[in-house]
């Protein structure tokens, strides 16, 4: 028996380490979760294949009345249906993230270690950021492949297109994530957070994109910031248009808020 | 009402002893005047406790006595509302990472992902810890006995096994403390005697074990000393051979008990003089009486004795003895 003082005391030098070790037990908790995982790989990649399957099907028996599945027009129909299914599965690993040692009831273990609060939730970030990166990459290359396969006769989406479809499915599921790890741990309830979240991106903060009562209260929403990144080609006009680094920021305020939160509560809260 | 290492202290009567185990080293838990108020309750009220090194520690108390606010408190995983705590010889809060980093605890019953494998849940709590600590899952497992079952998911553990794989999570940071809260919680027979051996071998190690519980006969088991703790405040301190030996009483056996009674009692040997069985009598000597000097005047009057024999009270009479003198005491 000698204490495990050192540890903590000998690892300053190396804090990288440690938390590259908490992260990927944070991996292990996130991955192992079956139903989760198997849901998730469901919304990012079962909805584009059943999407491009149907689409293909039914514009190779009825090409007159169905488009090709692929092109612009799929492009665009399949980037509203990442934003959404994967939007799902982004706040049910996120929630899981920032929820789940709550949930559990390890919190408190882990906290009894005398290891930083904020660490802990630190590494609850890049841990769920990477399982849902992952997914939103293997969607979004489904996404793209479907429209240049798919496209028929008409044009396939330009690779600058394509590359700015990428960058916006990537942070409107990264932030998307990211809201998700925050407020559960600010409110350690994943069902009030997935519920909450769920109300804002599907219901709440479409309304209020189109309340125009709002006036330019509505550029400092998240999904406005979101869907500015979509190129028009795709996305269609902007609802509320904003600058690209107005949209930026906005997603940097939308994210840093919920860190903070997140960290704040983590640190204060009893164990 | 405070009680240190070495001295037994029961409703302001107070005694010299030393916990085995417990010699030559410094206190592992202080506290002074810890305070905890929720709302208009108080669960832990001005405590002042010292919980000396190298032994088992008992924190005894009924459900509801604020032993696991106390220790929570101590751990820092919630706020005091006044008062101060060393942990180790460390301030806390100050002091909370170095100071847990050499501490393993269980608050409450321990829990686990249940999605994860008991290996897995060690590895998740190994990574928290210092960089060592990894190395050790195997050996802890295979310490309390779980190696076999350490792939199978823990949501199909009995609470006996979780119990283990708690204390093989405190085990991973190779404690100078353990607190245990409650472990004998849910055990069948041969789970507590598994978790009272496992104990005494952490002590037999130099290791600190305080275990909170209100199973006061397993305290009495395992604890060399023990902190008795109802509603919030500290009542009793002490070695748990000292605290049950409080009583001085004494049974007689003789071939006529009322007698024997009437001889006692002109003799005014003590009180509570009782028949408790045939041919058996129960007093306590008064002060200055002696077990001889009974024996003595019981043979001059012709009464044949054939037992004298001191009474060992049990934790369990002590406890309720204690708390009943101070129930009358409010």
């Amino acid at each position: 028996m000698n204490g495990s003082s050192v540890g903590y005391v000998s690892e300053k030098g190396t804090i990288m380490k440690m938390l590259a070790r908490m992260t990927a037990a944070e991996l292990l908790k996130l991955y192992r979760r079956r139903g989760l995982m198997a849901w998730s790989v469901a919304l990012f990649v079962g909805g584009q294949i059943v999407f491009y399957g149907l689409g293909a099907i039914q514009h190779a028996a009825d090409p007159a009345h169905h488009a090709p599945a692929g092109g612009s027009r799929g492009l665009a129909n399949a980037m509203m249906l990442v934003s959404y299914l994967g939007g799902v599965a982004a706040v049910m690993i996120g929630t899981a993230a920032g929820g789940g040692d709550t949930a559990a009831g390890v919190f408190r273990d882990l906290a009894s270690t005398g290891r930083s609060r904020v660490a802990l939730f630190a590494v609850r970030v890049p841990a769920a950021l990477m399982v849902t990166g992952v997914l939103a990459a293997a969607s979004f290359a489904i996404t793209a492949a479907g429209a240049i396969v798919f496209a028929g006769a008409g044009p396939a989406p330009s690779a600058a297109v394509l590359a700015q479809c990428g960058l916006a499915v990537a942070v409107t599921i990264g932030l998307t994530t990211v809201l998700a790890v925050g407020l559960s741990s600010l409110l350690s309830s994943r069902s009030i957070t997935i519920g909450l979240l769920l109300c804002w991106t599907l219901a709440l903060a479409r309304i209020m994109e189109h309340a125009a009562g709002l006036g330019s209260l509505r550029e400092s929403l998240s999904i406005v910031a979101e869907d500015r990144l979509v190129p028009v080609s795709v996305g269609g006009a902007y609802v509320v248009p904003i600058s690209v680094w107005t949209a930026a920021l906005v997603l940097l305020v939308w994210a840093a808020l919920a860190l903070l939160a997140g960290a704040s509560q983590t640190a204060r809260r009893d164990a | 009402m405070g009680g240190g290492h070495g001295e037994i202290s029961v409703l302001g009567m107070n005694m010299t002893a030393v916990p085995r185990g417990a010699t030559g080293n410094g206190a592992v838990i202080e506290t002074a005047g810890l305070t905890k108020r929720f709302r208009d309750r108080i669960a832990v009220a001005g405590l002042d406790l010292r919980v000396p090194g190298g032994c088992a520690y008992g924190l005894l108390g009924p459900n509801g006595a604020g032993k696991t606010t106390l220790i929570r408190m101590v751990l820092g995983l919630t706020s005091v509302t006044s008062g101060t705590v060393r942990l180790l010889g460390m301030p806390m809060p100050a002091a909370r990472s170095r100071a847990l980093s050499m501490i393993g605890a269980i608050v409450d019953e321990p829990r686990f992902h249940p999605h994860l494998t008991g290996r897995e849940n060690l590895r998740v709590a190994a990574a928290v810890r210092g960089p060592e600590a990894p190395r050790r899952v195997e050996a802890m497992l295979e310490r309390v006995g779980l190696a076999e079952r350490a792939g199978d998911r823990v949501g199909g553990y009995s609470l006996g096994m979780r119990q283990r794989l708690g204390i093989a999570r405190c085990l991973l940071s190779d404690p100078r403390l353990l607190i245990l809260d409650e472990p004998m919680n849910g055990l069948d027979p041969a789970g507590i005697l598994q978790m009272r051996h496992m104990i005494r071998s952490l002590v037999d190690e130099g290791r600190t074990v305080v275990v909170s519980s209100h199973l006061l006969d397993e305290v009495e088991k395992t604890c060399d000393a023990v902190a008795i703790i109802d509603r919030g405040k500290l009542i009793a301190v002490g070695p748990v051979s000292e605290l049950t030996d409080g009583g001085r009483q004494v049974l007689i056996g003789c071939d006529d008990t009322s007698r024997a009674a009437a001889v006692l009692e002109g003799r005014q040997a003590g009180s509570g003089l009782s028949v408790v069985s045939p041919g058996v009598l129960r007093v306590t000597p008064g002060q200055g009486v002696t077990v001889a000097a009974v024996n003595q005047w019981l043979v001059e009057a012709g009464i044949s004795v054939d037992r004298l024999e001191p009474v060992r009270a049990t934790l369990e009479e002590r406890f309720l003895e204690i708390t009943s003198r101070l129930e009358a005491t409010r």
